[in-house]
């Protein structure tokens, strides 16, 4: 009889705590955060089907402020009509004020937050994020257009997208985070470069490209000299540590080609891309690539290697084979 | 030894055995699968020797027993004699109603114990089929034999089964059902004997070392032991491929989990784990329920006792009024409730999956077993979502590993793991094997 008490009464009195019914809850599907004049402004972007007979998804937008993150999304969560379901979030756009000096207010209250999931995407944005997020276009969900754009591998963009990735560099010793940029040009939705947490600095398109062919994860890039356009298929690019010197190989597969192709022209416009690039981010110290947490892996010691050594970059082109018709030239 | 001796000998425990003596002579004939009509006609009327049928002697003290069994009394002055006469007034051989195949054969058993032993002797023909009869009853002494095959089956069993019904003390037993309550034991929602109205799940079960119980005036014959996989595979799949079998005893196994538990997982997902609905999904949720006033556990609890209401009217009303029956279930049931907005269409179709699902087992006990624990993964998902639903596996589990038939585990063959039967029952593939837990002779298939 006492067990029979004792489970009623834990049944009873236990469950129930997050009870919640699926039709008084607001979806949310995208957060935009922006820090302005000591404030940090949440706009919320919450989805609803009001047609009963077919998905007719339509998204509704709700902003508040605080002074500080728990603040401003009590004030956001006021407003809505029904209680806020973050398990389905899955955009978060901050602006360029948070990614330079509040990056760790968002990474805390994210993470120790059990109601946001955190498989999540973080984009950067040099305007006022809200306005990104309300600037949506035919698809009317700004969340939708943007895992489009990111789903299309013919858009340019460095592979942190996620805030596990963002976050999980951040923290590390040796690396520094980037995040994409998002802009908007009548109501199109586009990848502006990238940027650095906690950095003032920033990289273009040209430099998305090169980024992306240094840390191995080229789908479909596209360089041009004045004459020739070229696609890269892959590119497997290794790194060496030896006699106080990194050693940048590279082995680059081009896809597409024109006849009497000069093979020796793009290597050199390569090679003067990447050294560019490095040159670029080693002057002011901005390990973007992980040289020190490449290094530490292999020798598992911590040292300055990107600041203080000098490189070398060795750029092997070729092209692939399959149904090649046209003349190659190897000549300067 | 006289050739009579070794009859007698060589069918032995065997009950349905008549040896008539008339003037040095000797009728041996199996009652079950004789007619006493063409006996007479054929045999008694042509010999002039043995004309007549078969008079007892009865005395005083038991001539009710034969009053009450269709006998006919001559009584005089100083005996009484007993003849038979007993009217035929029962049911001929009709086709399963409950149990169907559509490739093995069509009959089925009746209110005739006599009958019913013949349909399987008729299929094992042989000496070794024997029975132990007892007349079970205060008033209705009804005739029940225990049955098993002499090398196949373990007498540790038929001792057990002999031990429980020797020990019966009730006023009578109207049918086999009744006498299923004394070889239960414990309290447990789960059948413990499986009940079957077909000649031939009794023959397998008897190759396969199982010990029948046939009652007089029941159509149904008990067979023990029985397991949870019987219940869910029963053996109507032994006229199939075996390739073709498999997938469908994977089907049903299926079919059990989701009659179980489907209800309870719908509750839970749309009401605590949220995040796990795709986002699409969630949202054509969402809309679904605006209109309806009630929250989800009562809309359940709503659907599932109308649909026991009219599975319950199916069974009991008149099938020549069923028309109607299927029309006014598809109203209540159907978008008239919807629009009316007393239910949401994902309702309706989580309930008719978990009723359509429950269709496939045929036994009764058995659906009435998956409906409390149907109702109590409902409960405790309402309250906990996935984790109550998890503690309702746990205590159900827990339940499984308490029940045992005949002192076998319940959950044979998966635990302990029983490689024949695991061959016969949750998958079918060529197997030679006795399980050993019912038999001694494992040996069934002779290259």
């Amino acid at each position: 009889m006492k067990k029979i008490i004792l489970l009623i009464t834990c049944l009873l009195l236990t469950g129930c705590y997050n009870y919640n019914e699926i039709e008084k809850t607001a979806i949310i599907d995208a957060i935009s955060i922006d820090y302005e004049n000591n404030l940090y402004e949440v706009t919320f972007e919450v989805i609803k089907n009001n047609d009963l007979d077919t998905l007719n998804l339509k998204a509704i937008y709700e902003s508040g402020s605080g002074s500080n993150l728990i603040e401003a999304f009590y004030n956001v969560e006021k407003k809505l009509d029904n209680n806020p379901l973050f398990s389905h979030l899955s955009l978060i756009i901050i602006n360029d004020e948070i990614i330079k000096d509040h990056f760790d207010d968002i990474r805390d209250f994210i993470l120790r937050n059990p109601k946001i999931n955190n498989n999540i995407y973080l984009m950067g944005s040099f305007n006022k994020a809200s306005d990104i997020l309300k600037n949506n276009s035919l698809n009317e969900i700004t969340s939708d257009a943007i895992k489009g754009l990111i789903n299309n591998q013919y858009n340019n963009y460095v592979n942190n997208l996620s805030f596990n990735k963002i976050v999980n560099d951040d923290i590390s010793n040796g690396i520094l985070s980037v995040i994409n940029y998002l802009d908007v040009n009548n109501h199109a939705y586009y990848f502006n470069g990238f940027g650095i947490i906690k950095n003032n600095h920033h990289f273009n398109s040209d430099d998305t490209k090169i980024y992306n062919i240094l840390t191995n994860n080229v789908t479909n890039i596209v360089i041009s000299n004045n004459d020739d356009i070229i696609r890269i298929n892959k590119a497997n690019t290794k790194y060496d540590f030896k006699n106080h010197e990194i050693n940048i190989k590279l082995d680059i597969e081009l896809a597409s080609i024109k006849n009497d192709f000069n093979l020796k022209t793009f290597n050199n416009l390569i090679t003067s891309k990447i050294t560019q690039f490095y040159e670029n981010i080693k002057k002011d110290n901005l390990d973007i690539l992980g040289i020190n947490q490449k290094y530490y892996q292999r020798y598992g010691k911590k040292k300055d290697y990107f600041k203080n050594e000098a490189f070398n970059i060795n750029v092997k082109l070729t092209v692939l084979k399959n149904g090649l018709i046209y003349e190659v030239k190897n000549e300067t | 030894m006289e050739i009579i001796d070794i009859i007698k000998k060589d069918y032995e425990q065997i009950s349905d055995l008549n040896i008539n003596h008339y003037n040095k002579k000797y009728l041996v004939y199996l009652e079950s699968l004789c007619s006493s009509d063409k006996i007479n006609e054929y045999v008694l009327k042509k010999d002039k020797k043995l004309n007549g049928p078969k008079e007892i002697i009865v005395n005083i003290n038991n001539y009710q027993d034969y009053l009450n069994n269709g006998y006919l009394l001559i009584v005089s002055k100083s005996k009484i004699i007993a003849i038979e006469v007993k009217e035929n007034n029962f049911r001929s051989i009709t086709t399963p109603e409950t149990q169907i195949s559509y490739n093995g054969p069509k009959d089925s058993f009746n209110e005739n114990y006599l009958t019913n032993l013949s349909l399987i002797k008729k299929r094992i023909k042989t000496n070794e089929l024997k029975s132990i009869d007892f007349n079970l009853g205060k008033y209705t002494k009804t005739l029940t034999s225990i049955l098993y095959l002499d090398n196949v089956a373990k007498m540790t069993n038929v001792n057990k089964i002999k031990k429980i019904l020797a020990n019966i003390n009730i006023d009578g037993i109207l049918d086999a059902s009744r006498l299923s309550e004394y070889l239960k034991n414990n309290t447990s929602f789960a059948p413990q004997v499986f009940m079957t109205e077909r000649p031939d799940y009794v023959c397998q079960a008897l190759l396969n070392g199982k010990i029948i119980i046939l009652v007089d005036n029941s159509p149904y014959a008990l067979i023990l032991p029985a397991f949870l996989i019987d219940f869910i595979n029963p053996p109507l799949d032994n006229y199939s491929k075996p390739i073709l079998v498999n997938s469908i005893k994977a089907l049903r196994i299926i079919a059990f989990l989701i009659t179980m538990m489907l209800p309870a997982i719908y509750i839970a997902l749309t009401n605590y784990n949220q995040e796990t609905i795709p986002l699409n999904i969630l949202l054509s949720l969402s809309t679904a329920r605006k209109t309806v006033p009630f929250p989800s556990i009562i809309e359940a609890l709503m659907m599932l006792f109308i649909y026991e209401l009219l599975r319950e009217s199916d069974i009991h009303f008149p099938k020549n009024f069923g028309s109607a029956n299927s029309i006014l279930g598809a109203l209540i049931l159907g978008e008239a409730s919807v629009k009316a907005g007393i239910v949401s269409p994902i309702m309706i179709i989580i309930i008719a999956i978990t009723f359509i699902a429950s269709l496939i087992f045929n036994n009764l006990d058995f659906i009435n077993a998956i409906r409390h624990y149907r109702l109590l993964f409902l409960i405790s998902a309402s309250l906990c979502g996935l984790f109550g639903i998890m503690l309702t596996l746990f205590y159900f589990l827990t339940k499984l590993s308490e029940v045992n038939s005949l002192n076998y585990p319940y959950t044979i063959p998966l635990i302990p793991f029983d490689k024949a039967y695991f061959k016969e029952s949750i998958i079918k593939l060529k197997n030679n094997k006795r399980s050993n837990n019912l038999s001694n002779n494992l040996i069934k298939e002779r290259d």
